[in-house]
């Protein structure tokens, strides 16, 4: 069953198939919620939220749209809320483990580990268009970006993994 | 390393990452959803149309039978192939014989009985409102490959129902329907059903009136008062009967009959004015698997096959024309479909 075909049974309340619809779209969800929230559990919750948010302002979405960027946007919109929110509550030396040492990269790492070296934007956008398959338009429009920043980030970016790779593989 | 080895290497670690799953919470929370609707849904269906239904230029008429039957037994037809396609085909059709009769100001159509000398001048001067026909038709046998179906009832008010469909054109193009209407009781075996259908953003209000003893339904589909279309239907043995008049002032402008009694064609007969025609639709496919409009003619002594395929833009009709006994010849005609993308 087409991913297209899902959402037209959502717009009208028929759920049936939401298990399909969360096996096409589980990973990009996890991955737009996870490099920013770096917790399991946030994480999971997150994920329940931006698929109900979803399911709830389905009318809103436009058939034209990808849904992989769609979702994306919504799971990242929560997962900064939620990191900004926790950012509020959370003791300054605690937050600090939340966040990823810019320079830490060891031996034991994997690549996603060395993702998490980039800054933010850079990272987000590696983890949007090389995980999450979202193409630099869509990634452009998710953090509200003009392309070419988005393509001159990215092209950063790889040149830093590039270089942080080749030091540990 | 290679950029595409780098690229490579991440989504290798990121398809090893286990992702957790919260879809049974979802699911949990989706079915405590309030719903606003009652929904009754039929998933896309793939497989081929009775050529019954999709000939059934019936215009909403058995569409209406279905939701007197609703009405009536408390019973859900929508599990019942049989309405939900007579549901989708009758809606298009209404729907495009409206927009069609509706959207023109000239008289008809196809092939017409005239003072003509020769085939190139009938189709030349006949052919000019072609596509009035053709839309329809094409939609209709095109259809056979997919559609889909959704009804609603609104649940805060007694008898209101929301039907919406998606057809498929020859062109494969989509185009979608929302139906909706109320139903009425007006005595003993006779119901009112009362609304209106929207399709590429036109919409027309429609009333139906559908009598269980005879099992006929007249329908009246307009855009105002001035201007409508009646459709009448009923079962003659074997043979399904769709008659269709337009009305200007209460005058019939035009009408035609539509009539099939197997899985095979449609016979088309129509009368405007002076001038009337008879002919035969089917649908076929080439060797490059494009559907075609194929059509016999029989016009005065004339007769003859007409072979109608789409431009390679999807907005000209060739029309090829083969007269018995006589040399080929193709006209063009602009194609009107507007489509829902």
């Amino acid at each position: 069953m087409k991913i297209k075909d899902i959402i037209f049974e959502f717009k009208h309340q028929n759920y049936k198939n939401f298990d399909t619809f969360y096996r096409l779209t589980e990973r990009q969800v996890y991955f737009a919620i996870v490099t920013i929230s770096k917790d399991q559990d946030v994480t999971k919750d997150l994920m329940q939220d931006t698929y109900m948010k979803f399911i709830e302002k389905i009318d809103q979405f436009n058939d034209q749209l990808s849904v992989y960027a769609y979702l994306t946007t919504i799971g990242r919109n929560l997962a900064i809320n939620e990191y900004n929110r926790r950012k509020r509550d959370i003791h300054d030396e605690q937050i600090f483990d939340y966040i990823p040492s810019p320079n830490k990269v060891d031996e034991n790492e994997g690549i996603l580990d060395i993702l998490d070296t980039l800054d933010d934007i850079k990272r987000d956008i590696v983890v949007m268009h090389v995980i999450n398959d979202l193409k630099f338009r869509e990634i452009a429009k998710v953090l509200t970006m003009p392309l070419g920043t988005v393509q001159w980030h990215y092209h950063e970016a790889i040149k830093i993994l590039k270089e942080k790779v080749g030091d540990v593989l | 390393m290679k950029t595409t080895t780098l690229k490579k290497r991440i989504r290798q670690e990121a398809s090893q990452v286990n992702i957790p799953d919260v879809s049974l919470n979802i699911i949990s929370k989706l079915e405590k959803l309030e719903k606003p609707y009652i929904v009754e849904t039929v998933k896309p269906n793939n497989r081929h149309f009775r050529l019954t239904m999709t000939l059934s230029i019936s215009a909403l008429l058995i569409l209406f039978l279905s939701f007197g039957y609703i009405q009536l037994n408390q019973t859900d037809p929508i599990s019942d192939d049989t309405i939900i396609e007579a549901v989708v085909l009758s809606s298009m059709t209404s729907t495009s014989i409206s927009t069609s009769y509706l959207s023109y100001d000239d008289e008809t159509i196809l092939l017409a009985y005239g003072d003509h000398d020769d085939d190139t001048t009938i189709f030349e001067n006949e052919t000019t409102h072609l596509a009035k026909y053709l839309n329809v038709l094409e939609n209709l046998l095109a259809t056979s490959n997919q559609y889909r179906f959704y009804k609603e009832r609104i649940s805060a008010i007694k008898n209101q129902y929301i039907a919406n469909f998606e057809t498929t054109n020859l062109a494969n193009e989509t185009s979608t329907y929302t139906l909706s209407y109320k139903v009425n009781k007006i005595n003993d075996g006779i119901y009112q059903l009362k609304g209106s259908i929207t399709s590429n953003e036109e919409t027309f209000q429609i009333e139906i009136t559908y009598n269980i003893l005879t099992k006929s339904i007249l329908t009246k589909t307009y855009q105002n008062e001035n201007e409508y279309v009646m459709v009448s239907y009923e079962q003659v043995n074997q043979t399904y009967v769709y008659a269709i008049s337009h009305y200007i002032n209460d005058q019939v402008e035009e009408s035609a009959e539509i009539s099939f009694d197997d899985l095979t064609e449609i016979n088309l007969n129509f009368m405007s004015g002076a001038a009337s025609g008879a002919y035969q639709f089917q649908i076929g496919m080439n060797e490059n698997n494009e559907k075609f409009l194929s059509i016999q003619y029989q016009v005065n002594r004339r007769q003859g096959q007409i072979e109608i395929t789409l431009s390679e833009d999807k907005k000209m009709y060739y029309i090829t024309v083969t007269p018995q006994n006589g040399q080929s010849f193709v006209i063009t005609k602009t194609r009107g479909q507007k489509q829902n993308s």
